[in-house]
């Protein structure tokens, strides 16, 4: 059937009745007209063709790949241009899905020669506060703090920020200022890579990046004074945002509570911990937040079942007094 | 090279300027021109060493009459390299880089090897080191090798070679500059570093004259620099890491700037610190006392004793000023945060912060916000950079908040204008404030700890809260700076060690045009 | 504060401060394996087509016609094959990903349009006696072919040697079918079943590349700027292709070895049939090609500059040199030992297939000097691309540049010199180049280590 048809429409009657006009015209200008139609063609249809792109593609300069297309490959370009525009284009991935990345062990050189001096935070304070440390002694005991990054050793290296040795002094103010800048770093980065995503991309893992990059800038200690206050309240919109995309992350849900429990909001802290433990999140790592609410807010008895529930909670040195002097009195 | 600066045949003193003089504003730039000014007898020639053109603006300064000749050269620029070819292959090379190296390494030795006194070592493919052969030789390469192997305790080999190549091709550089740099009569650098190797070899090649004068201690800075710096990769894995160790790259890079700086010492016939404590430190560097001597600076007294007479002296309203270009080191936050303490115990003060903001423009974010949370908007302003002669005549006290300076300028200009003074405890500045020695003219004012607010804030109510206690200030600033720290006096010195330097000299005088 | 310490940072913290050793994958260069498959196609649609058209010179016009519009587009697009597959390697490398899509667009606009300009121009003034369709048919085909090959080399620099074949099986296979169909409509029929069969494979290939880098950006020239681009593997681009057909060109414009065929298209009997029966014999070079230096020597590569860039200790370096060395050599002998087994293979049973296919067995010598050199040819991509891996890039465009010229030369002479000596030139010359490009890579691969670091371009 098919066969026929194309037979008929292609045989010679079919084809000497379509080109009967152009019998007379020599080849080579036959040839010129049929580029030109061609091109007229492409050019006429190159920017309804445009149209038909996926939005964000549509109010760029994109006809010239539609017209050289058609022009230059007659017939058959037309229906490359039309399936680019509407079907290929609409082929691609949503977002790149960020690929696990597995850590090797590093190649040891054979150049590399044995150390063994070492020197704990403790031991590197202590030489920081001996009255005449000497530079050298004063320096690795600054850059032995420095790898330490937490919230013990901000506060150190920024007491040795009154060192009568210069040295020590500019090195503890680089020492912190390089803190702050590599966080900082990171969270420009991160905010720079959010701007760049495709329309409607996950943002949520990047919600959650950032709330807890902030919330690192508070726990190490590096912003003071009204940058914390500032810090803080970037944590809190990034959480928020990232919580409404992903409700049922417990990890955020701790972040949550700690932020309310930094600024007083204790009720609130306690439901954002009562969700992660419904999560599932780990016990452990929620617990003590947990009772230390309780405890703010004067839930005594909650704290007594918590303490029954949980024993491993009087193990904690900070609250394990509290809950076994309670449990006495009742 | 772009240039319309002056060119001569010759020179009385020629200056070799790094990264200061006349691209860079600041106090050694100032301090560059004022000298130049101050002596027009002489015709100075000044070498500028930069690192990439790009990291530099326009000229900053007008030249002097007698600055009679300008050159610039780029350290670090990468485009006039040797095109990129194995080099023939020298039987004596290996030979010469383990000697020289031996004996650069030998910490007895403090002076230049004698082979590379000969400026010709550094284009001789023969009997020499070219920079060809340090580039693109197979004996360099073996070299560099070697050495990794042998000494080096970071495994990033690629980051050693890098820092092995960035440290030594300089060195190249500088020996193309001296060697066809005009004669000079005597070579006065103003820090070791790269302008004091110039400095070194320009001195073992024509056998004249070196002056070193040092404002900051540039070994200092640079190991602090070194420590602080990002960019020295440390690719030590987490099991190979002894964090209380400096990685090797910072240690070489220090050592290189040591080692450069005994070697500038060594080759100085006269090393000029600004006070006692930084000639303590040059001493510990390896400069022989002998050689060292102290020309503190001085400041022109006429055009701020003038402004004494527009002054209005009413501490009800005090402005507290902190002159400086509003960067960390000069730690602005901790002036703002001592004009909380301030601004409580006399509401009507007010603070200005009056520099250049265009250098790290974070930090003054940082900064106008800290304003801001503090609630001192009406209290603080920003003025930007401003004429000191404009500024000083309005201000009754300055605040100099530093975590590290030398012999500030500002002070001395502040304190001829009549404006006494609280800072933190760097530098010079306690022998400033309060004098030494045979200065008995009493306090100009008062110190406080570094970073602490609080008693930078304490210090500046009690100043300006006692009119008694502000006036005898003022007084002893005057007199100090009038008695000790002129232009007149710091230019006689230097005046004598440069005619004495050019007794010393070969060099016949040129003939005045 | 004083000293341009202070500024180093500056210096090192410069992007491409190793970004310098980036020499990607140039698989690209063994996108002889697509033409196989298109000669392949072709001389199957011209056999299968043999006795079914009227009349029987047509099946020669066509394949003629394809195998000028093969060569000619592969020469053609040549020049942006290797330049640009490094291009879109170095923003790889780079992460921006996104770029590709968009520049490979204006590539395909670039490539097109100037094809477009060049097959306008031949067609409307070289093909005098031939019909419109036909010529608007070779016009069209160019054009696409050429958007073709610069898609497949692009592919197969980055590795999709699934889809391209999958993408080529269903192309010709589309082709073969429908040209059987369309038999009956003699030269214009067959040339539209073979626009139909490329016009699939572009379609495909596109859509490969829209999926697997997508962009938000639709079109852009940003290659065209300068210094994006390495004139050196624009010049080994277009050598390599000009030399692979140097000879062919040669003995189709020598008189007395060529026929007219179609308008100004001249073929050689004598010459042809043998050498593209002699790229068969290639085949299982090719896989061992593929296997030997895309899996061993790419893995001490890719650890080797790892190690480098990374920060890898010298020691670990060396090893990885070693290692990149050694699966080089074996690599290398690998082809040569299986290529000559294909050689002894071909040697006996090629009279048996020839005469199978009806050809006369006065082609049988000719057809073993064509498979020796065919054999070397394999052997000469293999070298060629761990000289890309180098990024040794003068090595490459010296080497194309003596392969092209002694192809060219030795090939006139042979024509000159008479029946016997037909294929020498083609095979000498890539005797010639294999043997100065394995003293070369030994050389190199020797101080590897050296020329990476020493002799490093100071300005990217």
């Amino acid at each position: 059937m098919l066969r026929d048809l194309a037979h008929y429409l292609l045989s010679h009657p079919s084809l000497a009745g379509l080109s009967t006009p152009f019998s007379g015209i020599p080849a080579g200008t036959l040839l010129l007209y049929a580029f030109i139609a061609n091109g007229l063609i492409a050019v006429l249809l190159a920017k309804p063709i445009a149209l038909l792109l996926p939005f964000p593609y549509r109010n760029q300069r994109t006809s010239w790949f539609f017209v050289i297309l058609i022009a230059t490959v007659p017939f058959l370009g037309l229906i490359v241009a039309i399936s680019v525009a509407t079907i290929i284009t609409r082929l691609n991935r949503q977002t790149m899905v960020a690929e696990p990345q597995t850590i090797t062990i590093p190649p040891f050189g054979v150049e590399m020669r044995a150390r063994n001096i070492h020197m704990g935070a403790g031991g590197a304070w202590a030489i920081i506060r001996a009255k005449e440390p000497g530079t050298k002694r004063g320096v690795r005991a600054l850059l032995a703090l420095d790898p330490r990054a937490s919230r013990q050793t901000s506060p150190l290296v920024r007491a040795a920020l009154q060192h009568p040795e210069e040295d020590l002094r500019l090195l503890a103010f680089g020492l912190l200022d390089q803190r702050e800048g590599r966080l900082a770093e990171v969270i420009k980065d991160t905010l720079d890579e959010r701007e760049n995503l495709p329309p409607r991309a996950d943002l949520s893992s990047f919600e959650k990046r950032l709330a807890f990059l902030y919330w690192e800038l508070i726990y190490q200690d590096l912003s003071r004074d009204h940058l914390r206050t500032l810090a803080i309240r970037h944590a809190k919109e990034h959480a928020h945002a990232a919580i409404l995309l992903r409700p049922n992350d417990a990890t955020l849900h701790i972040l949550m509570g700690r932020i309310a429990m930094m600024e007083d909001r204790n009720m609130e802290a306690r439901e954002h911990f009562e969700n992660a433990l419904s999560l599932n999140a780990a016990p452990a790592q929620i617990l003590p937040y947990f009772a230390e609410v309780r405890f703010r807010v004067g839930d005594f008895l909650a704290l007594r079942h918590l303490a029954s529930d949980f024993p491993s909670l009087l193990d904690m040195p900070s609250i394990g007094p509290v809950v076994r002097f309670w449990a006495k009195t009742s | 090279m772009s240039d319309n600066f002056p060119k001569a045949e010759s020179a009385d003193i020629v200056l070799l300027l790094e990264g200061t003089f006349p691209y860079i504003s600041g106090g050694v730039s100032t301090w560059v021109n004022q000298l130049m000014r101050g002596m027009p007898e002489y015709r100075f020639a000044a070498v500028f060493l930069g690192s990439r053109p790009e990291d530099y603006g326009a000229v900053k300064y007008e030249f002097p009459e007698n600055l009679v000749h300008l050159e610039t050269h780029y350290l670090f620029s990468q485009t006039d390299m040797p095109p990129i070819e194995t080099p023939r292959r020298n039987p004596g090379t290996s030979r010469c880089l383990h000697d020289i190296h031996a004996s650069l390494r030998d910490p007895n030795t403090s002076s230049l090897p004698d082979r590379l006194r000969n400026i010709d070592f550094f284009f001789d493919p023969k009997n020499g080191i070219p920079q060809e052969e340090f580039l693109y030789g197979l004996d360099s390469w073996e070299y560099i090798t070697e050495m990794y192997q042998t000494r080096c305790t970071d495994p990033s080999f690629v980051d050693y070679f890098w820092t092995v190549r960035n440290m030594h091709s300089p060195i190249w550089k500088l020996a193309r500059i001296a060697k066809n740099l005009i004669p000079g009569r005597v070579y006065h650098s103003v820090s070791t570093g790269y302008a004091g190797t110039l400095g070194s070899l320009l001195h073992w090649h024509t056998k004249r004259p070196l002056i070193l004068s040092e404002h900051g201690i540039y070994t200092k800075e640079r190991r602090i620099d070194l420590f602080n710096a990002t960019w020295v990769a440390d690719r030590r894995s987490r099991l190979e890491r002894d964090p209380s160790e400096i990685s090797y790259l910072r240690e070489l890079w220090i050592a290189f700037f040591e080692s450069v700086g005994r070697m500038c010492y060594d080759a100085s016939d006269t090393i000029i610190s600004l006070f006692p404590e930084a000639q303590a430190r040059q001493f510990d560097d390896g400069a022989k006392p002998e050689r060292c001597s102290i020309i503190p600076n001085g400041v022109s007294i006429a055009p701020f004793a003038a402004l004494h007479g527009q002054r209005q002296d009413d501490l009800s309203a005090p402005v507290l000023c902190l002159l400086g270009r509003v960067t960390p080191i000069k730690d602005i936050k901790t002036f703002i945060r001592s004009m909380r303490a301030v601004v409580n115990a006399i509401p009507k003060a007010v603070g200005w912060i009056v520099g250049p903001e265009e250098e790290d423009p974070d930090y003054v974010a940082e900064c106008r916000s800290l304003v801001d949370s503090l609630d001192l908007n009406q209290h603080i302003q920003f003025m930007g950079f401003q004429r000191t002669t404009d500024i000083l005549p309005q201000v009754h006290l300055l605040v100099l908040s530093s975590i590290s300076e030398g012999l500030p300028l500002v002070l001395l200009e502040g304190f001829a204008a009549g404006v006494p003074a609280v800072c933190t405890d760097v530098g010079a500045c306690r022998r400033l404030i309060f004098g030494e020695g045979d200065d008995t003219y009493g306090a100009a004012g008062d110190i406080a700890g570094i970073a602490d607010p609080k008693a930078l804030g304490v210090a500046a109510v009690a100043l300006l809260r006692d009119p008694e206690r502000w006036r005898n200030a003022q007084r002893a600033a005057i007199d100090r700076v009038e008695r000790f720290y002129t232009d007149t006096l710091m230019f006689s010195r230097y005046r004598a060690l440069y005619q004495q330097a050019h007794e010393a000299s070969d060099l016949p005088i040129a003939p005045k045009t | 504060m004083a000293g341009i310490g202070f500024e180093l940072r500056k210096l090192l913290r410069h992007d491409d401060y190793f970004g310098l050793i980036r020499a990607y994958s140039y698989a690209g260069i063994i996108g002889a394996g697509p033409w196989v498959i298109s000669i392949l196609g072709v001389v199957l649609l011209g056999i299968l087509s043999t006795n079914h058209v009227f009349p029987p010179n047509l099946v020669s016009q066509f394949e003629t016609s394809v195998t000028y519009l093969i060569a000619g587009s592969l020469i053609f697009s040549g020049i942006w094959q290797l330049a640009f597959t490094r291009y879109v390697s170095d923003r790889l490398f780079a992460r921006e990903h996104d770029l590709v899509l968009p520049n490979l667009n204006g590539l395909l606009v670039a490539a097109m349009g100037s094809g477009f300009v060049l097959s306008g121009t031949a067609t409307l003034f070289l093909f005098e006696g031939t019909g419109a369709l036909y010529r608007l048919l070779m016009s069209a085909l160019f054009c696409l072919l050429t958007g073709v090959w610069v898609i497949t080399v692009m592919l197969t620099g980055l590795k999709h040697y699934r889809a391209i074949i999958s993408a080529f099986v269903v192309g010709y296979g589309v082709a073969l079918s429908v040209g059987l169909l369309l038999r009956p409509f003699g030269l214009v029929g067959l040339l539209f079943a073979f626009f139909l069969g490329q016009f699939l494979l572009f379609v495909g290939l596109l859509a490969v590349i829209y999926r697997s880098y997508p962009s938000r950006q639709f079109l852009a020239f940003d290659f065209l700027k300068r210094g994006q681009m390495y004139a050196s593997l624009l010049a080994c681009g277009f050598f390599y292709n000009a030399g692979i057909w140097a000879d062919k060109i040669v003995f189709w414009f020598t008189p007395q070895t060529s026929q007219a065929v179609i308008g100004p298209l001249r073929a050689s009997a004598i010459y042809d049939l043998p050498i593209f029966l002699a790229y068969l014999s290639i085949i299982p070079g090719m896989a061992v090609f593929l296997m030997r230096v895309e899996t061993d020597f790419v893995d001490y590569y890719d650890q080797f500059y790892d190690a480098v860039r990374e920060g890898g200790s010298l020691s670990h370096i060396r090893n990885m040199r070693n290692g990149m060395v050694t699966s080089a050599k074996t690599g290398i002998f690998d082809i040569i030992k299986i290529q000559s087994l294909a050689t002894i293979v071909a040697f006996v049973i090629g009279p048996a297939v020839l005469r199978f296919l009806g050809i006369s067995l006065l082609y049988i010598p000719l057809f073993k000097i064509d498979v020796v050199g065919a054999g070397l040819q394999v052997v000469l991509m293999g070298i060629l691309n761990i000289f890309f891996y180098l990024d040794r890039r003068a090595r490459v465009v010296w080497l194309t540049v003596i392969f092209f010229g002694l192809n060219l030369v030795l090939s006139i002479i042979s024509t000159h010199l008479g029946l016997y000596f037909y294929g020498f030139g083609f095979s000498i010359s890539l005797l010639v180049s294999v043997l100065i490009g394995l003293v070369w890579l030994d050389k190199d691969m020797e101080r590897v280590e050296y020329q990476t670091f020493m002799l490093q371009p100071w300005s990217h």
